[in-house]
């Protein structure tokens, strides 16, 4: 399958891919349809025949968190509620189980060696059609100035691309991941779409917590934005596509769609293998991206296949390519490249002579608002989210502190409290002293009342590019392959802090509007992802948006990649995912990855000629 | 009577699952002496017993083996899993629940009570969440008239 190398051997594939996520999989579509011959090393779990597998595993599963139904399970006993150790798999990933203060720094149950001084809140996958088999489904563009945040306010770094340079791919990808939106709802803040232009599909219908919002919220005036409740553009089929159907309202967006009316990049990496130029190597994780014989291209990348999640090892080999892509997930991309020391050839890795490798790691650090509405708006029905307040995205406000977007939520307290089940287990068991709850018709009053009403609100805060929060290799943690373990450093900086800042002051000026009782914790007790912030006390959570470890930029002295993906050091290596975004920007990232990864397999189709 | 679900909704003369018999199952291998109490102990009292007063007997006082039955059993019908009614107190030590089946959680009651469904186990068109739910009767069944008591010993 893959050729022994010997540098002057020709080269088994035109590209090897890391990775089959949604990255890799629309670069190797993209090939595979052009009749590229492609292999791709894919450190996960083969695709399944059918999801089925992965929803009786949720089901069973009692934590419902977005890992729950993937490979390998995040239990070695699920009984007594035993974290799986990752020094025992050969593919672990970071679990949010992992996130507790009793976890966060045990490194026998944290994938990730956190140094801190505050704990990295997102996950990753390492499977087949990778992280977003648990996205969202939030597919909104960037906004113009996320592009130009240092030439327009004077902070962060600019992009060596602006929107324009993207507009057309961004329909591209709407058109490979199926976005369901109306153009009139999504041009805001300078957003622009060539005449004519259509999505594939009508936007979703929202929900009743959105409806409720929208009453009270649209037209109001902040930061000198009018607010305006709008539709959130979706990988989710308002009809049928791609031969997949219309959206169930299963409201399960996260951790898997039941029906697959979300998409998932499992599609994608489908059509990639019908193409028949496509080949593909399950649980075969990348170890060394190796220097060719001019010590300046790369000449092969060597693997190591196992035989399932804590099996021993069954081969390695070294995969040879014309070109090389890594799409490995802004984690492992980042601990892939510093690994690949080439025989001290390149001892601060591959792609580094920047030392930005593995630099800049961010996230949107969630601030979670929620309360119970002053009527009933029936959450747990539809997707998990239908619609956002886009608004207060960018305004002359980004000089001095972090803008956010702000995600309305259709499941109730799920997310910020753990209900239906919280709510559930107090009623019915009482207090600790009394040991006496709810019954019978009461019981249902009580839950009735409380279920119908709740809400919340997730504030995606801007975060800062900071060199020092960073992935480097763990010179203590490895995984059972012997393999160094990522570790991170990280925390917020005060401008994101103040966008925490004001992202409270906004939600509670929303709550009055909705005349909502707010039940924000605001007084959280110390923990891996809490700070104060000029007297106040916060919590954040991740969004799962990993991003920034290989930023891209203009100058090979101050970045990783090139505009086109390239890395500065190997014309024929590239890097996809969001790992090369500059800033985290104020919009999920999957539409701007798959926009990119598009763009670039352009790119390598031209240097392959 | 203990959950405020109407019985016919519990267990349809037509059940479409077995999820009746798994929370028997699931509650006759954890404490089958204080299984048997409980049936024993509403056996007896419910003919002539009010409805509000026969959920006092049955749960009160809350720390008896029959009133942890009583409260395992509810929470299994509502969440789909089978929490060890020996272990569900102190909060801070309860014991990791049992999710008993696919269909215990997939048809658990606490999403009916919110007028919705299982995360990831909807049965709706396209678009439903635009619009009003069914009212709450639909999704728990007509609540029981209250028992009568009767001098000839009311309804079984």
């Amino acid at each position: 399958m893959t050729a022994a190398t010997e540098p002057t051997a020709a080269p088994a594939y035109d590209v090897v891919i890391v990775g089959s996520g949604i990255s890799g999989a629309m670069m190797a579509k993209q090939l595979g349809e052009a009749g590229k011959k492609v292999l791709i090393l894919e450190a996960g779990a083969p695709l399944p025949v059918n999801i089925d597998g992965y929803l009786h595993t949720f089901f069973q599963s009692p934590a419902k968190v977005p890992e729950s139904p993937y490979i390998p399970n995040l239990f070695s006993d699920a009984a007594t509620f035993t974290l799986a150790n990752p020094t025992l798999l050969n593919a672990p990933r970071p679990t949010v189980l992992t996130l507790s203060a009793d976890s966060w720094q045990n490194q026998s149950q944290s994938y990730l060696d956190q140094q801190g001084p505050t704990a990295f809140a997102s996950t990753y996958e390492r499977t087949n059609a990778g992280t977003a088999r648990h996205w969202l489904g939030t597919t909104l563009r960037h906004v113009p100035h996320d592009f130009a945040m240092r030439s327009t306010y004077g902070v962060e770094i600019d992009w060596p691309l602006t929107y324009a340079d993207l507009e057309d791919w961004y329909g591209q990808a709407e058109a490979e991941i199926g976005v369901s939106a109306n153009v009139a709802d999504q041009a805001y803040l300078g957003i622009t779409f060539p005449a004519g232009y259509e999505y594939p599909m009508p936007a979703l219908p929202n929900t009743l917590v959105d409806q409720y919002v929208a009453a009270a919220v649209d037209g109001k005036q902040l930061d000198g934005a009018t607010l305006t409740v709008t539709t959130t553009p979706a990988g989710r089929n308002s009809r049928p596509y791609q031969n997949r159907r219309a959206c169930g309202g299963n409201t399960n967006c996260i951790p898997i769609c039941p029906i697959q009316a979300k998409y998932d990049p499992s599609v994608t990496l489908n059509a990639a293998l019908q193409t028949g130029n496509v080949t593909i190597q399950y649980q075969t994780v990348a170890v060394s991206v190796d220097l060719a014989g001019d010590d300046t291209n790369i000449g092969g990348i060597s693997w190591v296949q196992y035989d399932g999640p804590d099996g021993g090892v069954v081969g390695r080999g070294t995969a040879t390519g014309t070109i090389y892509v890594l799409a490995a997930h802004a984690i492992e991309t980042p601990k892939l490249l510093l690994m690949s020391t080439n025989g001290g050839k390149t001892p601060n890795g591959i792609a580094n002579s920047s030392d930005q490798v593995g630099r800049n790691l961010m996230d949107h650090p969630l601030y979670l608002a929620w309360g119970l509405a002053s009527k009933q708006v029936f959450p747990y029905r539809g997707p998990l989210s239908t619609s956002g307040i886009e608004s207060l995205r960018d305004g002359a406000f980004r000089e001095d502190r972090a803008a956010f977007r702000i995600e309305i939520g259709n499941e109730g307290w799920n997310f910020p409290g753990g209900d239906p089940y919280t709510s559930l287990l107090a009623e019915v068991l009482g207090d600790d002293e009394s040991q006496i709850g709810t019954a019978g018709a009461a019981l249902v009053a009580t839950l009735n009342g409380r279920y119908t009403r709740q809400f919340r609100m997730a504030f995606l805060v801007e975060q800062t590019p900071d060199p020092e929060n960073r992935v480097t290799l763990s010179p203590t943690w490895k995984d059972k392959l012997g393999l160094p373990r990522p570790q991170i450093h990280y925390q917020l900086s005060d401008y994101t802090k103040a966008g925490f800042a004001a992202a409270r002051q906004t939600a509670d000026q929303l709550f009055a509007w909705m005349g909502a009782e707010q039940v924000t914790d605001k007084n959280p007790a110390a923990g891996p992802t809490t700070f104060s912030y000029e007297g106040q006390d916060y919590i954040y959570y991740g969004a799962g948006h990993v991003v920034g470890t290989c930023r891209m930029g203009g100058d090979a002295a101050t970045s990783v990649v090139d505009a086109n993906l390239r890395t500065w050091d190997h014309p024929n290596l590239y890097i996809l995912g969001s790992s090369v975004f500059p800033t985290i920007a104020t919009a999920n990232p999957t539409l701007t990855i798959a926009a990119l990864a598009l763009r670039a397999a352009a790119t390598v189709l031209t240097q392959l000629g | 009577m203990l959950t405020g679900i109407a019985a016919d909704v519990l267990l349809p003369s037509f059940p479409v699952n077995n999820v009746h018999q798994e929370i028997l199952d699931a509650a006759y291998a954890d404490n089958a002496t204080a299984l048997v109490q409980l049936i024993d102990t509403f056996t007896a009292a419910a003919p002539t017993t009010p409805p509000a007063v026969l959920l006092q007997t049955l749960l009160v006082p809350g720390n008896t083996a029959t009133a942890y039955m009583a409260k395992s059993i509810i929470l299994a019908w509502y969440s789909g899993a089978w929490y060890a009614s020996g272990q569900l107190y102190p909060a801070a030590q309860r014991a990791v629940p049992r999710v008993i089946s696919d269909d215990a959680y997939t048809q658990g009651f606490m999403w009916q009570v919110a007028q919705a469904h299982a995360m990831g186990s909807a049965d709706y068109p396209f678009g439903y969440w635009n619009g009003q739910p069914p009212t709450l009767d639909n999704f728990i069944g007509q609540q029981p008239p209250p028992y009568t008591p009767t001098s000839a010993g009311g309804q079984a």
